[in-house]
């Protein structure tokens, strides 16, 4: 690895320093990739730039590969702590933004009849420049108003000092999710406001209350990783050691052992219940178990008495309570907008009294970092802005990404107040719901595009560089700013940088050098900067004492308003699409939910039984009415809710004019109270009943999967991913042959002698304990290897593209008990490479064939289209381009060049990354030596943030392939079939016996 | 040429007359028939056909043809290894061996047919009359001068329709 | 061929006059009329929609059919196979019959022949049309090339280009050569340019011993190669399924499955074309009840054969405990395609049972509906067994079924729209009935009776 770093420091360092002159030049048209050629820049040579990932508020390390010039693929930064080399399905797809073909070409003005039409950047900025001299002069400057999404360091304190010297106060920092309650609730447990940083990879049990931490929840690469470090270093003997409770099974909660359906708003019951029998059993640590407030608060929770409302057993209740406390350190965590009622701060109390009574503070939960969402305004103040909007207090509100009209509560009214802000700028630079009712619109660049830094947490701040020139005529808002400053006289003098990346030096220079290395000097500091991709510390943790949170601890029966009888609705971030920030990327549209396998559309989730009731079936479309609005939507039944619940995802569709997204279905946002809580001050995601009117319409939902795997003989022979560890030990050596793919060692009888591959035999193994089912995997190997979108009506007919389907195979739910195995199984399938491969003798021209590499090429110059190879393939991996698939301006950017596009007729799958192993090669070869483990990365494996993928020359000795081939888990799909895939899976771990049993 | 064509409306005729005549003491005998009857074709060609000579020569050239195609084709690119197979699998190989076989045989057979069955005839020409495809039967004798009288008696004896001198 | 009919006195041997009345019924069917133009029109609308639809698919892709991963053979596999056997049943009466004696067949050789070699052009043309690219067809075939790459022999889709073209190769020129003396007969009561245009295709044929002799010789090394061929070539393409690892399809039970199913279709295929023919072209005396009578009675032999191989199929599924199979054939009886396995069913094991009586032999219209359905039975049962396999193989969560687009369903219909084509073609200029041969039975079953007769006076 280190070699590859050495060379990443190289090119990242000669190569940005090119970046910095080539940046000035903002509005070229032409993609002139560098005015100074460096002269390690080679046609045919990718140049990596470390940056960071702006797709969300999480912030990890990202690495920008560009080919002559143009981005071709983002990568996890691997020198970075947040994500260590991995990215999420969004980070992967953020190439789609950049590309995106709706995006906003240059500067635009609504003109009297309200149509917007472009302007010039110097007419922009003069036209931004007058009215901002005007209000100064009048002396109303006070006015402006600032809504953005969460900024840090530079770009920060740029904003702070306009706003400042401006003399507006309004500067609020909004995301969607925003935590709230978390940030209030460790003040008031432990007098630390603020988010907590949790360790999972530290803890022997894990709890959630619906806390969707492997999805969007606050930092999901960080803690997916963290999760697996946790899972795999698991006690053998317990390997249930993950409960999921919830009224949804979210993504998060098919990857736990358990499954506890809860009734919404009875998660804080439980939790205290689970508190009352730590105490009652004496299971607590002595500073909280002699608390005489922490009894008397959990007196009333007796898991006999919460019983009735939570429907959870008492001996489950014992059994959490033990779990939680018997092999410290364990941890339990805080809800999610699936759980944010109005006890939403109650819960999270509740969750920290827990991890209090398990002595968890101070090991998986530390405070002293601070975290950069902290800053997020409440949308409590939001509102107030909204109020001071709409009695005219506002003159003119500048919109920094994000998307408020969509993302509030409709009925918060800002909608309407924007209509009533004379002048509103918005810095968006693709087309959303906000921007329809912006004056003026100057798209800032893509964060691929333009400097900067983001500060997730105090511990660590990165850089972020622009990888290339400019796609469109965008300009960065920090250079607006400064431009427009420098023509007001009264700021003039403020703002005397060049450009935004002279103030970026000197607010590195000033916070974070002299803060943090003093003694290195710039010239070597700067260097390092860029190619780590930021400047990293160590925090050291400060220690707390729980405070005395009864009262501030209000549990009650959970109001929900909305007709009687109604299901109670619940609202979850979509793991594709966050708030709705990327919904136009096709990728993220066309590659399957994870929980449902659906594309495309939004829904709404019911159950099966619910359904059954309303005699409704999947597609049918309903009309939900809670008391602040109405909407219709398709219904898709899932068995993993509770059943007096219907759940809908967010941001999976906008009325903007984006070509990805149809418009078709409505924002879920209409329907929740626009009120806030009144101790956290966050928005009430579960506040409402809402009934539901069958109408007549149907609109055909598309899922990728229409059959679940689970079935009984199959089980047996082709899908047998399920094991108990007792099984995995019991296998011995002598058995192993069986799960092995290496053909020089033992192989099973064959009418033909077997071919062995000298040089390189070319192997995967993919462990199911590990896979989450995230789909970034399925994200990169769509753009490393240029697979096409197909849309959802092709999608309908089975015409997907994908090379790597992750299939979702589970056992249905058992609603009746308390407690349910979860078990769900997450399958990437993708080309086995067999060194039987059925598909190859049956092609008539040599279209594919076994390379001496154990690869199983595929020549597509050569196909016919006969389609035999497809029909014999067992995995059913191989994809038939239906038509010539194109993508549209300026998409084709993104096109990796090392791998052809495919026309019509033409039979396509997975290479195993071929062209990543020609490079592995050529550098070993250039390097003059051999092939070394790690040398080869594909993409699928490249970004999985569990690496549960990995891959390698088997011939390699001691190489983590060569041994994993032979891991006791190990088994092949299908293997009866003899076809000798080169491709293990490693069986998933399940519990053997009862949660609750001994 | 010298010879006699002789028409007759019914093969029995033509049958019983040849039966009554010593026939070896003329150099070329020739039947003609709507439908092949061997009685008939004995007499002109006594020998049996060679075609199937043809026919065996033929399937034996298409097996080793088949064989040696695939066999040789593969060994032109020895990386192609598909399926774990063998660069050599007999199997398939001697399927298209099969095939080549009965295709050559076959040719070989026609080939044969055109050569003794048609090209063979226009060596000799022959009188021909149009009733001999409809349903007539015809018998050409060709002889020297000196005994055409013996031989116009005797068809006159037998049941013939018309016949003609030449 | 019963003597009365042709040869009422039966004292006399069969001379001149018989065997003219033959030629004479024969000349007469090949008066082109109305009819026969306007369906020849209608022919020819259908094919060139047919080729439209075809030039959709070229154009836009696959994507115009409803093929769909993973089923991705359908309807025009399906139809490649129903013509393959289609042929099969000519081969069988104009070469096997041949080689057993079976006199019986002389009158309707010709037309099976002739069915063979329109039904072989048929099938031929589908491979082409299915491919993804097309116009690259020509690389499936082994010629020298500058990169020296060949075809992979091991692959059942070669087998067929070579089955498929030597079948078609040798059943021409076996057609041909029957065709040369019926040639001659056309050229000797023909004049002016079709005189000319028939001497020169009969290659001056003039029925002399030696020709004769060299003749049957030709023809029956013909038909003792044509007779292996034909089990061959419908072994092969069953391979084509049989070879692949596809539960439903990889069974050892298929060539002979197949090619009794050929021979079942395509007995089924010949009737549906002689009882028109023969009514319309007034050839009751030589296309007899006698000889439908015999189809029929094979009809019912193959269709026993093929009931027997479905009951195989089912057996096998079960016996083997292997779940994949088991899952197919459950599919194929209560799932997707259950409708159409159970029309298979009733055109294919149950209608045929109706020919054990010879009331409904003896009945040329519930004849000829019982061959029409054999017909759709016979391509249901193709369907069944490709596309419903393929939409449920090993990989459970890619099940999914299939249902034809417009365009394959056209080119189908085309399919049938060229073999008519062809047949009417060849039924107007060319003897339906092949002359020589029946002048040939006509002899022979004088002399039969003639013996018969010593017999009883005796």
């Amino acid at each position: 690895m280190i070699k590859r770093r050495d060379f990443l420091k190289t090119v990242g360092v000669s190569g940005s320093a090119a970046l910095m002159d080539a940046c000035t030049l903002e509005n070229s048209e032409k993609l002139v990739p560098y005015l100074v050629a460096p002269e390690d820049i080679v046609p045919g040579i990718p140049v990596y730039y470390t940056t960071n990932c702006r797709e969300c508020p999480a912030g990890c390390g990202m690495l920008a590969k560009t080919r002559e010039g143009r981005v071709i693929k983002v990568e996890g930064n691997p020198r970075h702590p947040l994500g260590e080399g991995k990215l999420c399905v969004r980070g992967q797809a953020a190439v789609q933004s950049l590309y995106n073909p709706d995006r906003f070409t240059g500067p635009l003005l609504r003109n009297e009849q309200g149509q917007l039409e472009p302007i010039e950047w110097d007419q922009a900025e003069e036209i931004l420049t007058a009215h901002l001299t005007q209000l100064l002069t009048n002396d109303k400057s006070q006015e402006i108003a600032w809504i953005g999404h969460l900024l840090t360091g530079s770009m920060e304190s740029l904003i702070r000092q306009w706003l400042q010297s401006l003399g507006s106060e309004h500067l609020l920092f909004y995301e969607t999710f925003q935590y709230e309650p978390l940030r209030q609730a460790s003040k008031i447990a432990f007098g630390h406001f603020g988010l907590p940083q949790y360790h999972l990879e530290k803890a022997e049990f894990l709890i959630s209350f619906g806390a969707n931490f492997l999805e969007t929840w606050r930092s999901n690469v960080e803690f997916t990783s963290a999760f697996h470090k946790m899972r795999s270093s698991r006690d053998p003997n317990t390997p249930d050691n993950f409960v999921y409770l919830g009224s949804r099974l979210s993504l998060t909660g098919s990857n736990a052992d358990w499954w506890i359906p809860l009734q919404p708003g009875t998660e804080i019951q439980l939790a205290l219940s689970i508190a009352h029998s730590i105490l009652e059993q004496g299971l607590a640590t002595e500073e909280t178990s002699n608390q005489a407030w922490i009894a008397s608060l959990l007196a009333p929770y007796s898991p006999e008495s919460t019983k009735e409302l939570t429907g959870v057993e008492t001996s489950t209740v014992r059994e959490l309570a033990q779990r939680l406390c018997k092999t410290p350190p364990s941890l339990a965590l805080g809800g999610e907008i699936n759980t944010s009622g109005e006890q939403a701060l109650s819960l999270e109390l509740a969750v920290l009294l827990l991890n209090a009574m398990a002595g968890n503070v101070g090991q998986t939960i530390t405070f002293g970092t601070d975290f950069a969402l902290n800053q997020l305004a409440s949308y409590q103040e939001i509102l107030n802005l909204v109020q001071e909007m709409h009695r005219g207090k506002i003159d003119t509100l500048f919109l920094h990404h994000g998307d408020p009209v969509f993302t509030l509560p409709t009925r918060s009214g800002f909608t309407e107040a924007l209509d009533n802000v004379p002048f509103v700028v918005s810095f968006s630079s693709l087309p959303d719901e906000t921007t329809a009712h912006a004056n003026l619109i100057l798209p800032d660049h893509h964060f691929l595009e333009s400097w900067g830094d983001y500060s997730p947490r105090s511990d660590l701040i990165s850089i972020q560089q622009p990888a290339m020139q400019p796609v469109f005529n965008t300009r960065s808002t920090a250079d607006v700013i400064i431009n427009v400053s420098q023509k007001i006289d009264r700021l003039a003098e403020q703002f005397t940088y060049s450009d935004y990346s002279e103030k970026l030096y000197s607010y590195w220079e000033s916070a974070v050098r002299k803060k943090s290395n003093k003694d290195v000097p710039w010239e070597e500091f700067w260097p390092g900067v860029l190619t780590n991709g930021g400047s990293f510390r160590e925090t050291a943790p400060v220690e707390v004492t729980l405070k005395d949170i009864s009262n501030n601890l209000q549990v009650g029966e959970e109001t929900l308003v909305g007709p009687e009888g109604g299901a109670s609705l619940i609202l979850y971030s979509s793991p594709h699409f966050f708030d709705g920030r990327n919904v136009n990327n096709p990728w993220l549209h066309e590659i399957p939910d994870p929980t449902t396998q659906l594309v495309w559309d939004s829904w709404v989730e019911m159950h099966p039984d619910t359904a059954l009731q309303l005699s409704l079936k999947e597609g049918d479309v309903v009309e939900l009415s809670s008391p602040y609005g109405t909407l219709k939507s398709p219904v898709h039944l899932y068995d993993g809710l509770h059943p007096n619940v219907v759940a809908m995802p967010l941001g999976r569709d906008k009325s903007a004019d984006l070509r990805y997204a149809s418009g078709k279905s409505e924002n879920p946002m209409q329907l929740i109270s626009p009120e806030a809580a009144t101790d956290s001050g966050s928005v009430l995601w579960r506040s409402v009943r809402v009934g539901i009117t069958k109408t007549p319409d149907h609109h055909p939902l598309v899922s990728l999967q229409l059959e679940n795997g689970e079935h009984p003989e199959e089980a047996l022979v082709s899908i047998q991913p399920v094991e108990s560890i007792a099984a995995a030990q019991r296998i011995q050596p002598s058995e192993l042959k069986e799960t092995d793919i290496s053909q020089k060692a033992h192989a099973p009888p064959d009418y033909y002698p077997p071919h062995d591959h000298p040089d390189h035999q070319w192997s995967m193994a993919i462990d199911l304990d590990a896979c989450t089912g995230c789909n970034a995997c399925a994200a990169a190997c769509y753009a490393e290897n240029n697979v096409p979108v197909v849309g959802k009506e092709l999608c309908s007919h089975g015409r997907e593209m994908s090379w790597i389907r992750i299939e979702r195979h589970k056992a249905p739910l058992v609603q009746a008990t308390d407690i349910v195995p979860s078990d769900g199984i997450s399958l990437p399938v993708l080309c086995q490479h067999c060194h039987n491969a059925p598909c190859e003798p049956v092609c008539p021209v040599f279209a594919t064939y076994h390379n001496p590499e154990g690869l199983n090429a595929q020549v597509y110059a050569r196909c016919v289209g006969t389609r035999y190879c497809s029909n014999n393939c067992p995995y059913k991996v191989r994809r038939f381009n239906w038509h010539t698939f194109t993508v549209p301006e300026p998409l084709q950017l993104q096109l990796n060049p090392d791998v052809t596009t495919r026309t019509a007729g033409i039979m396509e799958k997975c290479t195993f990354c071929v062209q990543r192993i020609q490079e592995g090669k050529n550098r070993a070869r250039r390097e003059n030596r051999e092939i070394h483990d790690g040398d080869v990365t594909p993409a699928c494996a490249q970004t999985c943030p569990t690496e549960a993928i990995v891959f390698g020359d088997i011939n390699v000795p001691d190489s983590r392939i060569a041994l994993l081939a032979e891991h006791p888990r190990g088994y092949h799909i299908l293997e009866p079939l003899n076809t000798r895939p080169a491709v293990t899976y490693l069986k998933k771990l399940v519990p053997e016996k009862a949660f609750a049993e001994d | 040429m010298k010879g006699i064509l002789g028409i007759f409306k019914d093969r029995e005729d033509l049958a019983t007359a040849l039966k009554e005549m010593p026939i070896r003491n003329y150099t070329y005998l020739e039947t003609f028939s709507p439908y092949p009857d061997d009685e008939l074709c004995n007499i002109s060609e006594p020998t049996r056909s060679p075609i199937r000579w043809m026919t065996l020569l033929g399937g034996i050239m298409g097996g080793i043809c088949g064989l040696s195609l695939t066999i040789w084709t593969t060994l032109q690119w020895p990386l192609l290894i598909t399926g774990g197979k063998p660069l050599i699998s007999f199997p398939p190989f001697l399927i298209i061996a099969f095939e080549l076989t009965i295709l050559l045989g076959a040719l070989a057979t026609a080939a044969g047919f055109l050569y003794w069955g048609i090209a063979r005839r226009f060596l000799k020409s022959l009188p021909y009359d149009v009733r001999f495809s409809q349903g007539h039967f015809g018998l050409w004798i060709e002889c020297p001068q000196s005994e055409i009288e013996k031989v116009v008696n005797w068809i006159e004896k037998s049941g013939v329709t018309e016949w003609k001198k030449y | 061929m019963s003597l009365s009919q042709l040869n009422p006195d039966n004292s006399k041997p069969p001379g001149a006059k018989t065997f003219h009345k033959v030629d004479q019924d024969v000349l007469r069917t090949l008066q082109p009329g109305a009819l026969y133009f306007s369906l020849l029109g209608v022919c020819l609308i259908l094919i060139a929609f047919g080729a439209w639809a075809w030039s959709q698919q070229v154009r836009h892709g696959l994507g115009v059919t409803g093929l769909k991963h993973p089923v991705m053979w359908g309807a025009y596999i399906t139809t490649f196979v129903f013509w393959v056997g289609i042929a099969h049943s000519g081969t069988l009466i104009s070469a096997i019959l041949f080689l057993f004696r079976a006199r019986w067949r002389a009158a309707i050789s010709r037309a099976s022949e002739a069915m063979t070699v329109f039904a072989v052009m048929t099938a031929g043309l589908f491979p082409i049309i299915h491919l993804g690219r097309p116009w690259l067809f020509y690389w499936l075939i082994p010629y020298p090339n500058e990169r020296t790459l060949w075809v992979n022999f091991r692959s059942p889709l070669v087998w067929d280009v070579f089955a498929v073209g030597t079948y078609f190769t040798v059943s021409a020129v076996f057609f041909y050569i029957g065709l040369i003396p019926d040639l001659a007969v056309l050229r000797d009561n023909a004049t002016g340019w079709k005189r000319r245009i028939f001497a020169i295709t009969s290659l001056g044929w003039s029925g002399t011993g030696r020709e004769w002799k060299h003749f049957s010789s030709a023809y029956l090394f013909l038909a003792a190669l044509a007779t292996p061929l034909v089990v061959s070539v419908h072994s092969i393409v069953s391979w084509d399924f049989a070879v692949a690892i596809i539960p439903g399809w990889h069974s050892t039970i298929f060539a002979p499955y197949f090619v009794a199913g050929a021979i079942f279709s395509g007995l089924a295929m010949v009737l549906s074309i002689l009882i028109p023919a023969r009514s319309i072209l007034k050839l009751e005396e030589y296309i007899t009840m006698w000889h439908l009578e015999n189809i029929s009675k094979l009809i019912i032999v193959s269709s026993l054969i093929v009931s027997y191989s479905y009951l195989t199929e089912f057996f096998f599924a079960w016996y083997s405990q292997n779940p994949f199979e088991q899952t197919v054939f459950l599919s194929r009886a209560v799932g997707d395609f259950a409708p159409l396995f159970w029309l298979m069913v009733m055109c294919n094991c149950l209608t045929p049972l109706l020919l054990f009586f010879k009331s409904v032999r003896c009945n040329t219209t519930i004849l000829f509906i019982v061959s029409i359905l054999i017909n759709i039975g016979m391509w249901t049962e193709r369907f069944v067994i490709i596309a419903g396999s393929l939409a449920r193989e090993y990989s459970r969560a890619s099940w999914d079924t299939y249902n034809p687009s417009w365009v394959e369903w056209s080119i189908l219909l085309a399919s049938f729209a060229w073999f008519a084509f062809w047949f009417l073609l060849f039924i107007r200029h060319l003897p339906a009935i092949p002359l020589a041969e029946v002048k040939e039975s006509i002899h022979r079953s004088f002399h039969d009776h003639l013996s018969n007769r010593q017999e009883k006076n005796l």
